[in-house]
């Protein structure tokens, strides 16, 4: 065993050497993508509006089924931060950060999705 | 040494594939007043949309608002009290009629006008008169629907039928089997947070999950259908009093009763029944009813949580 190790470990070098390359390229697509990559879809019904990165603020306005809506983009989150529609539920949300907790304003039958590509925890109710 | 280099390359293919299968790319289908997030870990987008399709579908089948070309609706029997309807609404239909028994008078399939009186009001922030809310009590206890061998269904009563309480679960049922079909182990069909249907997660592992209405408490879980009912979404303070979607059977009353109940159980479309129903009961009639569906509840009433030992 010692001798076949002597005799080839420049070999046994190069595969540890691969087999850590490879898991730091995974670590590295795997958890800055988190971080960087997160986008929100904007739909109305079954039509896709908007899909929007989360890393640069931006506020911009919709037409949404029976009204307008402002959508707002700050620290990563996004929130709907005016509608026109009559219970409000979707303003007072407020941001919404992470995937599984969708904004939906019944009224004017849009939803916001963030889509971080992880689901790490879903709210329920 | 040519047999170990071999050896590396299933071990950095695997990597990648476990990167990219935590990516579940969602897709989305807005029916039933809420948006539908549907990830396949391990199905395809073909797939993730023909479910998408399904769920709309079910949508205008059982939307008691709108009429659709070519298409008998819920809307449409309601209008012509006696219809011809396709197989997937009478199947449905007969599932309904099956929980409604099933909750022993607690459950109504017709409260569709009491349910439109209340909204109507409450958005407009006062509450409905005393008598219209015993008329349209009345004429929901007095309907009832019989469905004949050549799928006609008839409205008996004056009652409009209401799947509100049922549609999602049902819905989510019908996906189950075409999942099922399909032999896919790892998805999330996630109904508007309210309804969801959970295989493993994109590790092959439990779900992560929290109530919306009390952060602090989270469970995991796996392989299984959840029914959450809440009042946050669409509830109402008038006159210092909280109200919402969820009306007694006894009185037609919407005020809340509690903030929440949860259930996980093998079957959505009676899970989506009996939260609904426990949302209407005072609170240890709630809980025993609970209890006496799956051993995994809980349950949320003036900022004091309680959940079975299995949940915890």
């Amino acid at each position: 065993m010692k001798r076949y190790l002597a005799s080839h470990w420049l070999e046994w070098c190069l595969v540890i050497a691969i087999a850590l390359t490879s898991l730091g390229v995974y670590l590295g697509l795997r958890y800055s993508h988190k971080e960087k990559g997160d986008i929100a879809l904007v739909y109305r019904g079954q039509e896709k509006l908007k899909e929007v990165s989360l890393s640069e603020e931006s506020e911009f306005e919709i037409e949404g089924e029976n009204g307008y809506m402002t959508i707002k983009i700050h620290d990563h989150g996004i929130c709907v931060s005016h509608s026109s529609c009559p219970g409000q539920q979707c303003v007072h949300q407020g941001y919404v950060y992470e995937s599984g907790i969708p904004i939906i304003c019944v009224h004017n039958k849009v939803s916001i999705i963030v889509d971080n590509g992880d689901l790490s925890s879903i709210g329920v109710g | 040494m040519k047999k170990s280099l071999l050896l590396l390359f299933p071990l950095i293919l695997s990597l990648f594939s476990c990167g990219n299968s935590g990516g579940g790319k969602a897709t989305v289908g807005y029916a039933f007043d809420t948006s539908w997030e549907i990830r396949l870990y391990d199905g395809d987008d073909a797939k993730a949309q023909e479910l998408a399709s399904l769920i709309v579908y079910y949508g205008k089948l059982f939307d008691s608002y709108n009429s659709y070309k070519g298409l008998n609706n819920v809307y449409d029997l309601n209008a012509s009290r006696n219809l011809e309807l396709n197989d997937d609404l009478i199947d449905a239909l007969k599932v309904a009629l099956e929980i409604e028994e099933e909750c022993g008078g607690a459950f109504s399939l017709y409260l569709g006008g009491l349910n439109s009186l209340w909204k109507e009001n409450l958005e407009n922030g006062v509450l409905p008169p005393q008598d219209d809310i015993d008329s349209e009590l009345a004429k929901a206890k007095s309907t009832h629907l019989t469905i004949d061998e050549e799928g006609i269904a008839s409205l008996i009563g004056e009652g409009q039928l209401d799947l509100g309480g049922i549609g999602k679960g049902i819905v989510l049922e019908e996906i189950k089997k075409r999942i099922s079909s399909w032999g896919l182990n790892r998805y999330i069909i996630n109904g508007g947070t309210s309804s969801l249907l959970l295989g493993k997660n994109a590790q092959n592992a439990d779900f992560s999950l929290y109530l919306n209405d009390y952060r602090s408490f989270s469970f995991s879980s796996s392989e299984v259908s959840l029914s959450c009912s809440s009042i946050s979404m669409q509830k109402y303070e008038i006159d210092g009093e909280t109200y919402s979607h969820f009306i007694d059977l006894d009185d037609g009353s919407a005020k809340a009763k509690a903030t929440m109940a949860l259930l996980l159980g093998e079957d959505a479309a009676r899970m989506d029944a009996f939260t609904t129903v426990a949302m209407t009961l005072e609170k240890e009639e709630a809980l025993a009813f609970l209890e006496s569906k799956s051993n995994k509840y809980a349950y949320l009433k003036d900022g004091i949580l309680i959940t079975s030992e299995e949940l915890k």
